[in-house]
């Protein structure tokens, strides 16, 4: 009765930093698990679901090598799927499809602090207020922090962009 | 102004001064690295508004019935009746269900005490999770039934006495119960830790026999938490 009215949530924010469907129930178990000693601790909280937000937090930095396999070619597909489901045209789902792609592809070469500070603010769209709660990192450290992960998830983007431009440009000579 | 402000000048609508975003904007058209932090935002606030795949139909149980497992003790079969993380798949819906429910306490005896029914002659493995907050030595456990309910596998025996080890966290207790006649009938549970002592019951009840009354899938009844940092906390669940 505790986890429950939250497990969506984890779910999602589980999702968000994985950007795996798979990786993101198996992440979202953990923490059950490792809530589940602690329900007596959880249910004197006000805000259980911050301190869930920390264990996945904490889970996720330590996440082992097995979830950092790169899910590229799989969620080509599967987001293709997805989209086709918001009945949007041809041409914008296309377009949509090699953003996420591109997206999918950025993502794997941050590094997991930069991919949770990430989906936790600019997608999940959490305070750095509240980051710091859940990350225990200084506001200011988690501000610059921010700052540097953007930088680099936009380098990373330019990048996928260019060489897609390029992949066409090659495509289109044959 | 500093690079880490810059967007966020910018993404303030109406609550900057015209001054704080004429700099931000001045700065972000001389600026690569902005530039790269703007367009990383925006596809991040594009990829937001996707649909994510849905959460599993069933997910949240499997959870749940991992974390059980996960912290279920591996616990030798002195008896027959301690099973530890092996118990796999069979548990399935019960013990989920009344993991979930362990955190609400309810009284112990009835009518709020724990409870399941069974046909008469149906057999049925009835899982007890003992929660304890430490670690527990050598805790005797004391089993007996009353009424018209056996132990399979026990003959006559009505009462059942063996020590063990409790870890902390959760240990489950599966008892194999037989329903042996129309009037059902209970099962104390004790455990003995030192001087500190805990008791529940569960009643059993019975109805006439029924080709549809599941036969072998164990049910949780009862989660109980033991010994407490008050020493008097008990609890107890139903799952229907």
């Amino acid at each position: 009765m505790l986890v429950q009215p939250h497990y969506e949530v984890l779910y999602r924010v589980a999702y968000r930093l994985t950007r795996s469907k798979h990786d993101a129930e198996d992440l979202a178990q953990e923490v059950c698990v490792r809530a589940y000693p602690r329900l007596e601790e959880l249910e004197k909280l006000e805000q259980p679901r911050g301190w869930l937000l920390r264990v996945m937090y904490r889970l996720f930095i330590d996440w082992s090598r097995r979830y950092e396999r790169a899910h590229v070619a799989s969620m080509e597909v599967i987001d293709v799927l997805n989209m086709a489901s918001e009945e949007p045209g041809p041409a914008d789902l296309t377009e949509r499809a090699f953003d996420a792609r591109d997206l999918d592809r950025a993502w794997v070469r941050l590094d997991r602090e930069q991919r949770a500070l990430l989906a936790l603010h600019d997608i999940e769209g959490h305070s750095l207020a509240h980051i710091n709660e859940i990350t225990g990192i200084k506001q200011g450290t988690l501000k610059s922090r921010l700052h540097r992960a953007r930088v680099r998830l936009g380098n990373l983007l330019r990048h996928e962009q260019a060489s897609q431009v390029v992949r066409l440009q090659q495509g289109a000579r044959r | 102004m500093k690079c880490e402000d810059v967007l966020t000048v910018l993404q303030r609508n109406g609550s900057a001064s015209d001054l704080a975003r004429r700099e931000a904007s001045e700065h972000l058209a001389s600026c690569e690295d902005c530039r790269n932090a703007a367009h990383a935002v925006a596809m991040l606030r594009a990829d937001r508004e996707m649909p994510i795949q849905r959460v599993r139909d069933g997910a949240f149980q499997d959870a749940i019935r991992a974390a059980v497992a996960a912290n279920a003790r591996v616990a030798p079969r002195k008896t027959g009746f301690w099973l530890g993380v092996g118990v796999g798949a069979a548990l399935a819906a019960g013990i989920a269900a009344a993991a979930v429910m362990m955190l609400r306490p309810l009284s112990l005896s009835p009518p709020g005490a724990p409870a399941v029914t069974l046909a008469i002659n149906e057999e049925r493995d009835v899982d007890v999770a003992l929660s304890s907050p430490e670690p527990l030595s050598n805790a005797e456990i004391h089993v007996a039934v009353s009424g018209d309910i056996g132990l399979r596998g026990f003959a006559e025996q009505r009462e059942l006495r063996w020590r063990t080890d409790l870890d902390r966290g959760v240990n489950q207790l599966t008892l194999p119960i037989i329903a042996l006649g129309p009037h059902g009938g209970q099962v104390l549970v004790e455990i003995q830790h030192g001087d500190k002592r805990r008791a529940f019951v569960v009643d059993v009840r019975t109805t006439a026999p029924s080709a549809e009354l599941p036969s072998s899938r164990p049910q949780l009844v009862a989660a109980v938490g033991l010994w407490h940092n008050v020493g008097t906390r008990l609890r107890a669940v139903r799952v229907v």
